[in-house]
């Protein structure tokens, strides 16, 4: 990517219809709960905004591509690992090394993705998934490089040494422009081209567009999304596991977007904020969580399938007068 | 060595195909990819589990006869899960599908948990399959042949009744196009009901019939499901024979993989199963992969 | 009953002048982060019962410091990004005194440094790598069991004893609990007994239950013996599949065979060849009235046996209430700084202590045969041998050394 991409690039995010009047609130809001709430809360919602992020990031893919995932865990990980792995064999220095983890991630995304996007529907899920697999793998049994299954732990001081509320506060601006900068490629031509191929991938490639070159692009971003999610979670807790690029971080992830509502942006912020709230508060009273998970889920999928935008949506459509 | 491991192989080859069988029956039919499939496995053991010391403990037809019950139970919930839910998102967003599954396994899962305990149970083995062949100063046991002979005779009852039976045509014809057949007057819904029962059936015997020779805890699910997959997509999702072929090399594979690449036992059969989706890929420009 | 009324009257009186001495208020805080549910779940949860039998105990002599326990737990689904996430909770918002409970190596190391980093104080009762004392050591954690070394390091001592034995294989978890055992084992087996040969170690994908292929390899390979350290599915695979390939009849399994693998394994057990190692078997104990009074009350509160977690877990509550009153309070300074001078008479032996430079705890491992016995309806330890925890810590200067090498 030239200057000059970097340039328009973000030209049209500026231009990008963003509603300002709910996104600036809602930041205001976010950065009071912050200070005024205590550490626990601010960890807690530092969470959610990783988590959304990389929600986000698959739903990118799924709402708008059409492409669905079961290895979008592995560029968490490797975005994880990317940055830690610098800092602890490379020596590189962990500020700087924060870059090290998206870039490790979206090089990632584009070797897998390669050979991804030659395939389609469920053998696409499929085959994601075999390299998620194999990335874990790597991360769990390579003990000389990874530190194997029990990971990395101890390498820095965690969050830099900022306090929870500090690092809440980066983690709102980083996590803030990465989502602009996501809804900008979404409206932009490139964005464009990513729905027309997730829509009909053949009248797609009629009307000249290469549909695995944008696929691929898709791929690439989402990973490096990830990949910046999967660092910002390795410095909360100044630590890196090969769990972070397992299935059950893969499935948060859909789960998310399920919850939150497919093909809506807004669907992996609100399914983070949703599934990160409900998982802490209903675990700390019942231990059968994933009970009530499953039920929710069976709820959702039979009641809302699009999920709370979805709902959220009809009751402002009903509601339309008065808002 | 070489061809005791092979052996191995093929003997885990048949468990998986047995696994595989009813997952792939499924989504060649109904198109959709039944993460519970695990799910059904696993009560299929846990059923046997609680049944086997009822049913005359110890014979071989008291352990059949407690498989066969414990099959048809799950099958009979996947009937019930079939009917309330997954029919009335036929047709929508396939994710939704999927996750619908999901959080079957999720339920299942912990109403496991809560029946029988996060601690493993073993399953008492049949008296006439404890023992062993043995020739010389080789053994090898008589379960997983048992297993094996099972295996083949779910083989060759499906070949039966999907060439030599109206629902076998049916099905055939469901699997080919599922719109021709609904044209044609045929109650479309009773065929998906009828396979959902037939998949969930063969996954409580998979999971009965290999109780009593592994491990039986409420983890089960996702071992299985994980492996199921990865037989399917390597034999070709809804290909029966495809799914023979892929639990086959899945299962020899790993026996052989034992011996000659022993650090990459956990990778290797990932490995296998990107190859084959990349060979596929190659194969036609463009289109989807079937 | 009245003698007992009178006791927490005292206590309560004891606890009102500790107040007004300035302790704070309110109930002594333990963190329950356990592995409640996923690959850990069966042995966290004889831990809690473990541990809920002990906080029953010290409430009802007043407490510690005159101050009730309170046991808060939560699951950490054994992830260890779920574990530090609920740690953090635990101490931010519980405002806990102590962080316990958990059992995979990955996350009792992602807890840790939880703990590090708040400094709040930690110990293992289940998990138990040595990382957690050697590289990744942090003042704040010790462990009251005998970590994974010192397990290997029995066992090699058993095997030892045994000269007919001249050949060992060794069956391993692929991860790392299994492959450091195989080398410490082997390290140790090595310097007791040059003569043995020793076969390449073959390791097995965690949680592989088809174990058939790997029990051909090592039977290849005509050892006498086989030490395994297999983690749970993968071990209970290979004891019901070892049977039809006449593993038991060929060869030896020398292996960590706690309580509720004993109880899983029922009638399957191989009638003979097969030895356990153990950290708290309740049959074999010294069986003091604390003792039997403890499996006593954890049968009528579970209708089973206690199994070793579940004394693990048991005395590392009671220890940490011990070293609570010696501190005088539960400030984590003051915790850490008493924590080497308590001696601590816990169920599996008298004299307890932990070692300040990597917080190890001097517990015993047990090793024994596994039979079937009368009066119990799951095969037991017999003939089991009690190896001290001292001789299996390794030396103070081994593990600077190692610090110093993993820098």
């Amino acid at each position: 990517m030239t200057a000059q991409d970097l340039r328009t690039l973000w030209a049209r995010v500026a231009r990008a219809t963003v509603s300002w009047q709910f996104v600036v609130p809602a930041l205001a809001a976010v950065l009071a709960i912050n200070w005024m709430a205590s550490t626990s809360t601010s960890t807690m919602m530092t969470e959610i905004m990783i988590m959304a992020l990389f929600a986000s990031s698959l739903n990118l893919l799924m709402s708008f591509g059409h492409m669905v995932s079961f290895g979008h865990a592995a560029y968490f990980g490797l975005g994880a690992y990317g940055f830690t792995l610098a800092v602890v064999r490379g020596g590189v220095p962990p500020e700087l090394a924060l870059a090290v983890g998206p870039l490790a991630a979206a090089l990632g995304g584009l070797v897998f993705g390669a050979l991804c996007v030659r395939l389609t529907q469920i053998y696409f899920a499929m085959l994601t998934l075999a390299c998620a697999q194999i990335t874990y793998t790597v991360l769990f049994q390579w003990y000389a490089f990874t530190g194997g299954d029990t990971g990395i732990t101890g390498f820095m001081i965690p969050r830099f040494g900022l306090s929870e509320k500090g690092y809440a506060t980066a983690v709102l601006v980083v996590v803030t422009l990465c989502l602009l900068a996501l809804w900008g490629i979404v409206k932009s031509p490139l964005g464009l081209s990513i729905r027309a191929v997730g829509q009909d991938r053949y009248r797609a490639e009629a009307l000249g567009l290469g549909a695995r070159r944008v696929q691929l692009v898709a791929f690439v971003i989402a990973a490096f999304f990830a990949g910046v999610a999967g660092t910002l979670y390795s410095v909360l807790h100044g630590a890196a596991f090969p769990d972070y690029a397992g299935l059950g971080i893969t499935l948060d992830g859909l789960i998310m977007v399920v919850i939150g509502g497919l093909n809506s942006f807004a669907g992996g912020i609100w399914g983070a904020i949703i599934y990160e709230v409900l998982a802490t508060f209903v675990s700390k009273v019942i231990h059968e969580w994933e009970l009530v998970l499953g039920l929710i889920l069976l709820a959702i999928c039979l009641v809302a399938p699009a999920g709370f935008a979805g709902v959220s949506a009809r009751l402002r459509a009903m509601l339309g007068g008065i808002f | 060595m070489v061809l005791i491991q092979l052996v191995n192989g093929l003997m885990e080859g048949m468990t998986l195909f047995l696994i595989a069988s009813g997952l792939t029956l499924i989504f060649g039919v109904t198109r959709i990819i039944n993460f519970a499939h695990g799910s059904f496995y696993m009560l299929g053991a846990f059923l046997t589990y609680e049944l086997v010391p009822l049913i005359a403990p110890g014979t071989l037809w008291g352990f059949f006869v407690a498989v066969a019950v414990s099959a048809a139970a799950v099958s009979a919930l996947g009937v019930l899960f079939e009917t309330t839910v997954l029919r009335r998102i036929y047709g929508k967003d396939g994710i939704l599908q999927l996750i619908v599954t999901v959080a079957l396994v999720l339920i299942i899962r912990d109403l496991v948990r809560m029946t029988w305990g996060a601690n493993s149970v073993s399953v008492q083995m049949p008296d006439a399959l404890m023992g062993a062949l043995v020739a010389g100063n080789t053994y090898f046991p008589l379960f997983p042949i048992a297993i094996f002979a099972a295996g083949l005779t779910v083989v060759f009852a499906m070949i039966w009744v999907i060439y030599f039976t109206r629902a076998g045509i049916l099905l055939r014809a469901g699997t080919d196009d599922r719109g021709m057949v609904a044209l044609l007057g045929v109650n479309e819904k009773l065929i998906f009901t009828a396979v959902f029962a037939a998949g969930a059936f063969l996954a409580g015997l998979a999971g009965g019939l290999s109780a009593p020779y592994g491990e039986v805890n409420y983890l089960l699910d996702t071992t299985v499901i994980v492996s199921a997959f990865i037989v399917c997509v390597i034999g070709g999702l809804g290909n029966l024979y495809g799914a023979l072929a892929g639990a086959l090399v899945v299962g020899v594979t790993k026996a052989m993989g034992v011996m000659y690449f022993p650090r990459l036992s956990m990778v290797l059969i990932f490995l296998i199963m990107a190859a084959v989706l990349i060979a596929r890929s190659m194969g036609r420009q463009g289109g989807p992969a079937r | 009953m009245l003698e007992k009324n009178k006791k927490a009257v005292v206590a309560v009186a004891l606890a009102a002048l500790a107040t007004s001495a300035g302790a704070q208020d309110g109930p002594v805080k333990v963190g329950f982060a356990a592995d409640l549910t996923g690959a850990c779940a069966a042995l966290s949860e004889d831990g809690l019962n473990g541990a809920k039998i002990a906080a029953e105990e010290i409430n009802a002599v007043g407490g510690i410091l005159g101050r009730q326990v309170e046991l808060i737990v939560r699951d950490t689904q054994t992830k260890p990004d779920e574990g530090a996430k609920v740690a953090r909770d635990l101490i931010t918002n519980d405002r806990i005194d102590v962080l316990t409970g958990v059992c995979s190596s990955a996350v009792m190391l992602a807890e840790s440094a939880v703990s590090a980093e708040l400094k709040v104080p930690f110990y293992a009762a289940i998990g138990s790598t040595q990382r957690a004392n050697i590289e990744l050591f942090q003042p704040y954690f010790w462990q009251v069991q005998a970590n994974a070394t010192m397990e290997a390091y029995a066992a090699a001592e058993y095997v030892a004893k045994k000269p007919e034995w001249e050949k060992i294989s060794a069956l391993g978890s692929d991860y790392e609990w299994g492959h450091t055992s195989v080398a410490a084992f082997t390290e140790r087996l090595k310097e007791l007994r040059p003569d043995i040969a020793f076969a390449d170690p073959i390791y097995a994908k965690v949680g592989e239950t088809a174990m058939a292929p790997y029990i051909t390899a090592t039977l290849a390979q005509q050892p006498d013996a086989v030490f395994a350290p297999l983690f749970g599915p993968s071990l209970g695979a290979t004891l019901k599949q070892g049977q039809g390939f006449g593993f038991f009849q060929k060869t030896n399994l020398v292996t960590l065979m706690t309580v509720d693998t004993l109880q899983s394994q029922g009638a399957s057990m191989p009638a003979a060849n097969v030895y356990g190692i153990a950290r708290a078997p309740f049959f074999a104990l010294e069986q003091s009235p604390e003792v039997t009074a403890f499996i006593e009350t954890y049968r009528a509160a579970y209708g089973e046996y206690p199994t070793d977690w579940a004394i693990n877990a048991y005395d590392g509550l009671h220890f940490y209430a011990a070293v609570a009153e010696k501190a005088g309070t539960v400030e984590a300074e003051a915790i850490i700084a008493a924590l080497p001078q308590v001696s601590f008479d816990g169920l599996r032996e008298k004299g307890l202590t932990i070692r300040a430079l990597d917080g190890q705890m001097n517990a015993p491992v047990y090793v024994g045969k596994a039979a079937k016995v009368e009066g119990y309806d799951f095969p037991i330890l017999t003939e089991v041998e009690k190896f001290e925890g001292a001789p299996l810590m390794p030396a103070e200067d081994l593990i600077l050394q190692a610090r110093e090498a993993a820098r």
